[in-house]
């Protein structure tokens, strides 16, 4: 039984539809990435799961327990859903002293005092905050109040662990430190989680499956590598990884295949979408897909080598044909002048 | 039928004889302010004054508990008013030197019928239907600051007033202070029987108006104004005050008119609706007999009404010194004339215009 | 919150608005104090007081005396805030809780003070006399009036624009500075205009309290015959030497018909203003605006604004109350005594004011805050058209000066017999207070309850706690602080009340304040000097304590 069934999401906030009809299922242990840009409705469907909001239309069920139906207006309150929310901002309790705000769910749950040390104890340790269990807020820093509300979140083993831009707050140095260890973490704890992030890496990264979102549907449901390695539409392409973009016409269609063309070039690659001959197509390709070719080829570009900019890591070449500009990665400097770039064929999506 | 009236007129004599004596002062009505305990008065007779007649009260009736109301006059009569009209609890004695506004409430039916033993010991218009008594006999003065006015300046007649104030023009600019009778039913009161007894009494008040005189709600504050310079001569003023505030304040002069001084009189009733009736008798018994009026005069320095108390400040005192000229304000529903309305408001109109305000 | 808990509070405030306010408007229309058997319906009150002539020169009045005291106090306000929050004048923090003070002071004693002060015969009037020969002011003036208005009005425009200036973001001026400008035209030309929207709106505040004067037209335009609404209402008593309760009821209503509007304005303004903020970038600290030469004369002025509206007034109290003759020709030395404050031991009336004084400000102030709070939570965080309904049903007792409440109350405890019997407890001037000073209490509480973050809730309530449990546990320990501030600045203001009590005044419900008014009636000047230093004393005991909690006093 899945842990989490969201049926057919809808909500308006004021003139905006926020979601428009999101369905998705969360199986026991999975971690899934909520993730699209600001507006496109993540947060506000993972508060609708926590129950902070409430849906114009649509079904909840956590655990085959219906927690809210619109058709029928049944909605249990938030604060009977047993679910733990991290919020962006952590929202520890000033007033109370780590282990109380950690211990604060047990409290209302009745667990007897003892239990209540031992449990609270076990999570601070887990989480290395063992030795600040009697700090307060203001003394702790911004990486060790997150794994405050972390473990606030988890004492009292929620079905569904919820999560809202966790790391958002984070100097980005310490994000990627942090990506790694919220992953064992939730794994190692071994709910379910919901996990809301604009930062498709770290959606990559954290997650089992990916829903990408925007303006309130869902563009595509899958795993990480076929969210990146094989989208289904333009948006869910051009939203992840940097992507190089070429727009013209598609001359001719060969099953599952396209020529792509525009003055001064033409490309076959993977037909993604159903178009006709004549229609226009946009082209994109991984920019670390592109490489500089020695010489002409089936799908190889003469272009002017405009500017190499070194970036630490990598060079990027900007190079240009007519009003083609596409940007390359390498591993040495270049001067400007002509240049062969290869853009193969299986790695080129037409929509 | 003139036999039976003569035996009743008789044994109305014997009856009053009888009562004069205040050991006599009835058992029954003592028993009964046991049994209430309490006495609530509204006066606007100020605490300082009254002091040391409630403490000589309690001497005598030391169960009561005396629950003494300083309010001015005017919330006196709203609150007694509002108080009896919506059946809520009010004063068992009221004690207001707004002779008129005490009469319109007594003439509404709100007092007592109540003849006390002590009415022989007052002059015949000083008690309404033994309802409404007068209870003092106070002349009204004028007051002026001894060490700022130069003694010619000083008025010792109303006559004297109106010359003084424009020949000294100078002297007197904006050092006038008087009641106001718009706000003051103390002040509509007097201004009133002046213009009734004073035939020059609106050349008095466009004296007033020239010299820029200031209208007060308050003997106390006009006092004050007074005793520091900032007025130096209050008309008007309540005779016992000033003593009063002499002993405070030694430069303080009073002048008593000699063409005329009015005299008025502090009415007192028992409201009819007291939870303590009985008490509210002993006290008025108490506040008309010698003993109560000796204590006044000696002590609050208020000028009683009662023939037979040695002193000055004593009607006896007073009538020695002025005779004819003291004109008392006689306690009937003749002074209910100044209330109607329409004459209260053409005399405010009158006044206002005279006083150029 | 419960449903039902929110329309308890809805309805609990409408009761206690609209009962009194209902009152006076049903009395308005009757030709007779609305106990008395012979009254009907009639518009008699209505054509007596719009025709007469003695109102309409008070609306005038009140009108010009409206007008002066915001043309002062608004720019000179704005300017002491500017100097105060964005300049290096010295010594600022010391300075500061001094330009809130005469909040704090019931103006019944200021004006007092005035007159002790700098009235024809003022210590202060006497010593320029001796110098030059005459006294070139004359206190008991509509210009007198105007001028001591709006100088004890200062600290309200002050509280609005220093705080509009405090949320200002300093790059805007620092920018200025680089182009040139000095401070004084940074303060013309940038931060004054910025926050405009906070000078309108604390200029429509002091038009508005104009019209609520009561306790300085009282002293100071009496003498002159100058009559303002309210003191022209206090006289309606003795006008016509019946209750003329119908007439009160239509002056009240003719106020309430000039100030509700101006709240409504208000209210709409304050809106507007949040949108012109230019919030702090990231709330670091600037470096204020030098002023160079014009430091010492900038002190200066802070100086002698806080000599004239504080110092004065309070050494005119203090001294009266010890002396025991004053004016012309007395020489000070003289008099000095301390019977006046022994004499009020003698006054059994006089020392339950003092103590039903300290009753109702600590208790009954705590009681308020409760009340408030109740209010406050149950607005918190409601979506609902109602809370737009109780925003307007707390600003109706704002539109009413106390005297008027207080004498709605009166009507209110008069008619309805069942609480009868509570009119003379301290209850009914509790619960007079507590309205007149909702829109005050409200407005401490939700900028207590703002600076508690939504998250810190909804975490809570994620973690299983019902809306109850929130509120106990988390939103109220976090508001604590708030809470206390709040009871203190209550139990000043209520310590500070003098009109609201008046007609309430008696036998159990005596407090300083109405006191003071009913004996300035009765002209014993000695003893309301000393009542008036020792409300100042508990007045300045009560700030020392929240300034050293560090309470805020600017709400």
């Amino acid at each position: 039984m899945p842990d989490l069934i969201v049926e057919n999401i809808e909500k308006q906030l004021g003139t905006a539809q926020v979601l428009c009809g999101v369905s998705f299922e969360l199986q026991q242990g999975e971690v899934l990435a909520l993730l699209g840009a600001s507006g496109s409705g993540k947060t506000t469907l993972l508060r609708s799961v926590a129950g902070l909001e409430r849906p114009d239309k649509g079904k909840i069920e956590i655990r085959g327990k219906v927690v809210f139906d619109a058709a029928s207006g049944f909605e249990i309150p938030a604060e009977q859903r047993g679910l733990g929310l991290v919020f962006q901002s952590y929202a520890i309790w000033p007033h109370r002293s780590v282990f109380e705000n950690v211990a604060y769910g047990l409290r209302l749950r009745r667990v007897p005092d003892a239990e209540i040390r031992q449990r609270v104890g076990d999570v601070l340790a887990r989480l290395g905050l063992g030795h600040l269990a009697d700090r307060y807020a203001h003394q702790l820093s911004g990486g060790q109040q997150q794994r405050v509300a972390l473990a606030r979140a988890i004492v009292y083993n929620p079905p569904v662990l919820l999560l809202d831009e966790p790391l958002s707050n984070l100097d980005a140095k310490l994000r990627e430190d942090a990506r790694a260890w919220v992953r064992e973490l939730i794994k190692q704890i071994g709910n379910s989680a919901l996990y809301v992030t604009h930062d498709q890496t770290e959606a990559l990264a954290i997650a089992d499956r990916v829903l990408l979102l925007d303006r309130g549907q869902i563009q595509q449901d899958g795993t990480p590598q076929e969210i990146y390695g094989r989208p289904t539409s333009q948006f869910a392409a051009e939203f992840m990884g940097s992507n190089n973009r070429f727009d013209g016409k598609i001359a001719e269609i060969s099953a599952n295949r396209a020529r792509l063309e525009n003055h001064g070039w033409s490309l076959w690659g993977k037909l993604r979408g159903n178009k006709e001959p004549g229609a226009p197509g946009t082209g994109l390709i991984r920019v670390e897909r592109v490489r500089l070719a020695d010489g002409g080829g089936e799908n190889h570009l003469k272009m002017q080598l405009k500017s190499a900019l070194y970036l630490g890591e990598r060079w990027e070449y900007v190079l240009q044909l007519g009003e083609l500009r596409l940007r390359v990665w390498g591993e040495e400097g270049r001067a400007p002048g002509e240049c062969w770039v290869a853009i193969p064929q299986e790695e080129f999506w037409i929509f | 039928m003139k036999k039976f009236l003569f035996v009743m007129l008789l044994s109305g004599m014997l009856a009053a004889q009888l009562s004069r004596s205040y050991a006599a002062e009835s058992n029954a009505t003592v028993t009964a302010a046991q049994k209430e305990g309490k006495l609530v008065i509204y006066s606007s007779t100020d605490s300082a004054s009254v002091e040391p007649l409630l403490q000589d009260f309690k001497a005598l009736y030391p169960f009561l508990q005396v629950e003494y109301n300083d309010l001015n006059t005017t919330e006196i009569y709203n609150r007694f008013t509002a108080e009896a009209a919506s059946g809520t609890g009010t004063a068992d004695f009221m004690w207001s030197s707004a002779m008129d506004l005490q009469l319109q409430l007594a003439s509404k039916g709100n007092a007592l019928s109540y003849a006390s033993p002590e009415i022989s010991g007052l002059p015949k218009w000083a008690v309404w239907q033994n309802q409404a008594y007068g209870t003092t006999f106070e002349p009204v003065s004028i007051a002026y600051n001894k060490r700022l006015l130069p003694a010619d300046a000083v008025p010792q007649s109303h006559a004297d007033l109106i010359r003084l104030m424009k020949e000294k023009h100078d002297v007197y600019k904006e050092k006038i202070a008087t009641f106001d009778p718009e706000k003051s039913g103390v002040g509509f009161l007097m201004m009133t029987q002046d213009a009734k007894v004073f035939p020059q009494f609106w050349d008095l008040a466009k004296g007033l108006g020239a010299t820029g005189a200031k209208v007060y709600t308050s003997t106390g504050a006009m006092l004050e104004k007074v005793g520091s310079g900032e007025h130096t001569l209050a008309y008007n003023i309540i005779g016992s005050y000033v003593l009063l505030r002499q002993k405070k304040d030694p430069s303080l002069g009073l002048v008593l008119p000699k063409d005329y001084t009015l005299v008025f009189s502090r009415i007192a009733f028992i409201s009819k609706t007291a939870r303590n009736p009985n008490a509210a008798k002993l006290f008025l018994d108490y506040v008309l007999s010698k003993r109560g009026q000796t204590v006044m005069s000696e002590k609050s320095l208020v000028y009683s009404i009662r023939s037979d108390v040695p002193g000055p400040i004593t009607a006896a005192g007073l009538t020695k010194d002025l005779g004819k000229a003291l004109k008392p304000i006689e306690v009937n529903t003749d002074i209910l004339a100044g209330l109607e309305q329409n004459k209260r408001l053409e005399f405010m109109k009158q006044w206002k215009e005279a006083l150029k305000r | 919150m419960s449903r039902t808990l929110r329309s308890f509070a809805v309805i609990g405030v409408a009761l206690v608005v609209f009962g009194p306010l209902g009152l006076i408007i049903y009395q308005s229309f009757l030709s007779e104090a609305f106990f008395s058997p012979t009254a009907s319906l009639s518009l008699g009150a209505y054509r007596y007081v719009l025709t007469d002539s003695g109102f309409h020169s008070a609306f005038g009045t009140s009108l010009l005396v409206s007008l002066g005291m915001t043309l002062i106090s608004v720019p000179l306000g704005s300017l002491l805030a500017f100097l105060l929050v964005r300049t290096d004048l010295p010594g600022k923090k010391f300075l500061e809780p001094w330009l809130l003070v005469p909040i704090f002071l019931s103006p019944v004693v200021l004006a007092f003070g005035y007159v002790v002060a700098v009235g024809p015969v003022g210590f202060f009037s006497l010593w320029t006399k001796a110098l030059i020969g005459r006294v070139p002011w004359n206190l008991y003036s509509l210009y007198g009036m105007i001028l001591i208005a709006g100088l004890t009005h200062v600290p309200h425009s002050f509280l609005y624009v220093s705080s509009a200036l405090r949320t200002l973001d300093p790059s805007v001026e620092e920018a200025a500075r680089v182009a040139g400008a000095g401070p004084w035209r940074i303060a013309a030309t940038v931060s004054l205009p910025l926050v405009l929207p906070s000078i309108l709106f604390s200029a429509a505040l002091i038009f508005l309290l104009g019209f609520e004067l009561f306790g300085l037209p009282l002293v100071l335009g009496d003498p002159a015959g100058l009559l303002v609404l309210t003191t022209y209402l206090y006289k309606l008593t003795n006008l016509l030497g019946v209750p003329s309760y119908h007439l009160m009821a239509v002056v009240a209503l003719s106020i309430v018909a000039l100030t509700f509007p101006l709240v409504y304005a208000q209210r709409r303004m304050l809106r507007t203003a949040g949108r012109f903020a230019v919030i702090g970038g990231k709330g670091q600290a600037f470096r204020p605006l030098p002023l160079g030469a014009l430091r010492w004369p900038a002190v200066a002025i802070v100086l002698l604004w806080l000599v004239v509206t504080v110092l004065l007034p309070l050494i005119g109290v203090a001294l009266r109350s010890v002396v025991s003759q004053w004016g012309e020709g007395i020489k000070l030395f003289d008099v000095l005594t301390l019977d006046h404050f022994r004499e009020l031991k003698g006054y059994p009336n006089l020392v339950r004011g003092i103590v039903n004084t300290l009753l109702i400000g600590s208790i009954g102030g705590a009681l308020s805050v409760v009340f408030y709070a109740i209010i406050g939570l149950a607005a918190h965080r409601w979506q609902s058209r109602w809370v737009s309904f109780l925003d307007y049903l707390v600003m109706l007792p704002r539109a009413l000066p106390g005297l008027i409440v207080g004498l709605a109350f009166l009507w209110v405890f008069l008619f309805f017999k069942p609480i009868a019997p509570l009119r003379t407890t301290l209850f009914s001037l509790w619960i007079a207070y507590t309205v007149v000073w909702l829109a005050y209490g409200l407005r401490l509480i939700s900028a207590a309850l703002l600076q508690v973050k939504p998250e810190l809730e909804e975490a809570a309530r994620v973690t299983g706690a019902g809306q109850g449990t929130v509120y106990r546990d988390v939103t109220l320990p976090l508001i604590r602080f708030g809470l206390i501030g709040s009871w203190l600045l209550v139990f000043m203001m209520f310590v500070r009340e003098y009109s609201t009590g008046v007609y309430l005044l008696g036998p159990g419900t005596e407090v300083i304040g109405s006191l003071i008014v009913s004996l300035w009636g009765t002209g014993a000047l000695d003893l309301i000097s000393a009542l008036s230093v020792i409300e100042v004393a508990l007045v300045g005991l009560i700030l020392f304590i929240a300034l050293r909690l560090g309470v805020r006093l600017d709400a």
